[in-house]
């Protein structure tokens, strides 16, 4: 596998299942992109507050800290840089879309995906991030 | 002579009788001076005819009177009684009482008559004599009988209402004795109560008997009966009123009968009989009451009948019970089910039905009856159905439940499996053994993925969630691609399989292609699969009038009798479970397609017969896409998947903008002001928001700063301003869409805010892995 461009955007990947963990970071690389993952949620809180990535594509049911707590935790104190959120859900449920967005997600998608929809949906989050290149994933900074 | 006169005045005088004395020729000989009381000069009268003092009418009277008396007669005081008149000329009633003076040969030469005033006695006689009038009358006539009967039992006198009741004439009642038409059985009541009237123990007595009539029919009666005494004190007559009783005595006994049957029914109802007052007391239990509650009928009566209720009950049962009472029995009695707990303890259901009853006179109620029945089987039976439904309903839920999580653990993995085999038969120095591998490695999981795509499908459908997306669709390609994906298997077994039109079909069709596919899919796949020689033949056709798409599906196999048609598609059926143990498959193939292609408003059926082989259709509502639409539908551009918000008050255009990017496979939600925009904004995420300027309540420029400023999921995607103005400083948007919409604009416009310049990395590889 070709390796990515050096200016090409990081995109990180909190999944549990190793599985899908390892088929979606292959498809992000494949697609061009460098990846970073985590599979328990503080793991995934340290790792994103460290790597400070474009995007992130954040499970709901985490071990550890769930999605929603790591997303709640990104935004109560999490620095600035870190690109937007979307969440992974296997269950297609309008109160987790509503808790989603209410922390500060921007995007949200049912698993399992196409592949096509999950690097459509990744483009979305990396324009919405160059817009606001400092944009945090919280709505406290934006009054 | 002189001294016999001077004796007459001097009685006269002290007694104020009249003495007069009057010759046979009737001329007045002497006066007593006592005549001077009443208006006259005696001496003055003397000489005058007696007759010219007496009144004419009694003239007749008089002159009878007198000769009577001389001849030495003896009369009456009532016919020696005439009118005199007076010195002023009034009329006076005088009884005379005459004595005859005779010489010694005894011939009359003189009478001596002494004359009394009796008028007041006379008058007070004609009182007597109107009010015995009166008392007659009111014997003789009056809806009352009456009768007096002399102390021997005969009757005296009766009047005429008695003899109507009884039916004889007056003359054979005055012949009957009352013992003759009294009824045997009340003859010795009567008679007791006669001898005790008549010894004195009782002034009066009243009794209720029987007559015999005249006909021999009896007669119900009130006998009143007083006794008259004469003066030295022994019964006289006994004075009888005689009432007619028939009416009441008809009433009662009917009232007696109907409580008599009451009384039957009850003592011998397996139900349970009650008689409750107003208050709710029990004033008469059935016997049955022991067996239904243990309870005896003496031991519950004078009792509140909920104390036997179930406590949880008794405030429904008391509300029935009341509203019969406070309705005065009008309102429709109302089937009550509620528990009594018996005597021992045990609990039982009862249904009763109580029903208040009004005293037609006074409108009070007089009493509630109620019947009440066990029905603890029908309770219990009941309750278990309850149950097992509930649990049904439980077990179906837990099902449906069980198969929509096992279908998404399963889809998890599987997910993973056909990624990383297509990720592998995309490498590109694959040898070829792996790479045959691969491939078989692919077809497996596919397979596998649909089966299990199936059941989701399957749940979803049940549940009601299978979402149809029209959108500009090519027909003739769709039916194409659909039916050669079966070429390699038809030849492998060695059957013909074609596709072909009736008709030309319009270019492009508005419908959901991916559930019309699914559908052609399963229906080609069954015909390939079930038929052993000859072939299969599909036929599709678009009634461009009716707007309706239809498709046949032919095959030459072995067909089906009407009962396997019957359960063909019904879920979980495969006609023969050795077919299925040899075509796969979950069964739930044709069920699938029949909630699909009803869910596009259509219907699907099959025609066959054993050994003629079959004909599946299906056909549903669809309309052809517009040239313009059509246009876009065949061009390159590709909105799949994509959100669109499209905020507009005129439903116009929102209608055409919907109509433009619909069939290029983007999601449309619509807002149709400012203030629902940015609400709907706040709330799920969305790839391109396409905003009017000009609309009331708030202003597309504010709410799209709105917003942009909100930090939500939309605060940084594309918003582009629908605007009839030529410049338009961006502000908060990315871009313009003039108005009127022209569609290739709009869809640039569309294009370029989606799959702009800011998109990164490569990306357009479109594997599916579901």
């Amino acid at each position: 596998m070709p390796l990515p461009q050096a200016e090409a955007p990081l995109i990180f990947v909190a999944e549990d299942d190793p599985l899908m963990l390892d088929l979606i970071t292959t498809r992000l690389k494949l697609a061009g992109y460098w990846t970073a993952q985590a599979r328990e949620g503080w793991e995934a809180v340290h790792r994103i507050q460290e790597m400070k990535p474009k995007a992130v594509l954040l499970d709901v049911n985490l071990p550890g800290l769930s999605g929603f707590q790591v997303l709640r935790t990104l935004r109560d104190g999490g620095p600035r840089g870190i690109g937007p959120v979307m969440m992974l859900t296997a269950r297609n449920s309008e109160s987790d879309l509503r808790t989603a967005i209410a922390l500060g997600a921007k995007d949200y998608m049912t698993k399992p995906f196409e592949d096509a929809r999950m690097l459509q949906r990744v483009e979305r989050l990396l324009r919405i991030g160059a817009r606001r290149p400092s944009a945090a994933p919280s709505a406290s900074v934006i009054v | 002579m002189k001294s016999s006169t001077a004796a007459m005045e001097l009685i006269a005088a002290q007694t104020g009788d009249v003495f007069v004395c009057v010759g046979p020729d009737s001329v007045i000989r002497f006066m007593s001076g006592s005549a001077r009381a009443y208006g006259h000069d005696p001496s003055a009268l003397v000489g005058m005819a007696a007759l010219d003092l007496v009144h004419p009418d009694d003239h007749a009277a008089f002159i009878a009177n007198t000769t009577a008396s001389f001849r030495g007669e003896r009369l009456s005081p009532a016919s020696r009684t005439h009118r005199y008149r007076t010195g002023d000329g009034r009329w006076v009633s005088m009884e005379g009482n005459p004595r005859i003076i005779r010489d010694r040969r005894g011939r009359p030469v003189e009478m001596v008559n002494v004359l009394r005033d009796v008028t007041e006695r006379r008058e007070a006689e004609a009182r007597a004599e109107a009010e015995a009038a009166i008392l007659r009358s009111a014997f003789e006539h009056g809806a009352v009988g009456k009768a007096l009967i002399t102390p021997d039992g005969r009757f005296q006198r009766i009047n005429p209402a008695l003899c109507d009741l009884l039916g004889y004439s007056e003359a054979e009642m005055l012949v009957l004795d009352f013992r003759d038409i009294t009824h045997p059985d009340d003859l010795d009541a009567d008679l007791e109560r006669v001898r005790q009237l008549r010894d004195g123990q009782i002034p009066s007595y009243r009794l209720d008997k029987r007559y015999l009539r005249a006909d021999g029919s009896i007669v119900w009666v009130e006998l009143t009966v007083s006794l008259v005494r004469d003066e030295r004190g022994d019964p006289k007559l006994y004075v009888v009123q005689v009432q007619d009783q028939t009416k009441r005595h008809n009433a009662e006994a009917a009232l007696a009968n109907s409580e008599a049957q009451f009384r039957l029914l009850a003592e011998n109802a397996g139900d349970l009989v009650l008689v409750n007052r107003p208050d709710g007391v029990l004033s008469y239990l059935s016997p049955s009451a022991l067996a239904m509650t243990g309870y005896r009928p003496e031991e519950a009566i004078g009792r509140s009948a909920l104390h036997w209720i179930h406590p949880e009950d008794r405030d429904r049962v008391a509300e029935a019970f009341q509203e019969q009472v406070l309705s005065r029995g009008e309102a429709p009695p109302c089937v009550i089910a509620f528990r009594v707990v018996r005597k021992d303890g045990r609990e039982i259901w009862v249904e009763s039905s109580p029903r208040a009853h009004v005293d037609p006179a006074s409108g009070q109620v007089t009493h509630v009856t109620d019947a009440g029945r066990d029905i603890t089987q029908r309770k219990t039976a009941e309750l278990l159905l309850a149950e097992a439904k509930v649990a049904a309903e439980a077990a179906a839920e837990a099902k449906a439940l069980f198969l929509a999580t096992m279908s998404h653990e399963l889809r998890t993995p599987l997910t993973a499996v056909v990624g990383f085999a297509r990720l592998t038969a995309e490498l590109a120095d694959l040898p070829d053994a792996a790479r045959s591998y691969v491939d078989k490695l692919l077809v497996g999981a596919k397979a596998l993925m649909a089966t299990v795509n199936d059941i989701l499908d399957f749940s979803k459908l049940e549940a009601g969630q299978v979402e149809i997306r029209p959108r500009a669709v090519a027909p003739r390609a769709l039916l194409a691609e659909s039916v050669g994906m079966f070429e390699g298997l038809a030849s492998d077994r060695g059957l013909t399989l074609s596709q072909r039109w009736n008709g030309i079909p319009p270019a492009m069709l508005m419908l959901d292609d991916d559930r019309v596919r699914q559908v052609l899919l399963n229906l080609v796949g069954n015909a390939v699969k079930f038929t052993d020689t000859g072939g299969v033949e599909v036929e599709a056709d678009y009634n461009a009038d009716g707007r309706r798409f239809r498709c046949e599906v032919r095959d030459t196999g072995p067909g089906l009798n009407e009962d396997q048609q019957a359960c063909l598609f019904q879920r979980f059926s495969q006609v023969d479970g050795s077919l299925a143990r040899k075509h796969g498959g979950t069964g739930l193939g044709l069920a699938i397609c029949k909630g699909i292609v009803e869910a596009m408003g259509g219907s699907i059926g099959v025609i066959s017969a054993a050994g003629a082989g079959s004909t599946f259709w299906f056909e549903f509502p669809a309309d052809p896409a517009a040239g313009a639409l059509a246009a876009a539908g065949e061009s390159d551009l590709v909105l799949a998947d994509s959100r669109v918000l499209l905020v507009e008050d005129n439903a116009t255009n929102r209608e055409l903008a919907r109509l433009i990017l619909k069939p290029l496979g983007a999601e449309v939600t619509e807002a149709e002001n400012g203030v629902e925009a940015v609400r709907l904004a706040g709330e799920q995420p969305f790839d391109l928001i396409l905003m009017d300027l000009h609309m009331p309540e708030l202003g597309g420029r504010e709410a799209a700063e709105a917003i942009r400023a909100d930090g939500g999921p939309n605060a940084d995607i594309p918003i582009l301003a629908f605007s009839a103005d030529v410049i338009v400083e961006h502000g908060p948007f990315d871009g313009v869409v003039s108005k009127p919409i022209e569609i290739a604009a709009l869809l640039r416009a569309v294009a370029e805010a989606i799959n702009g310049p800011a998109a990164e990395g490569g990306g357009s590889d479109a594997l599916a892995a579901g």
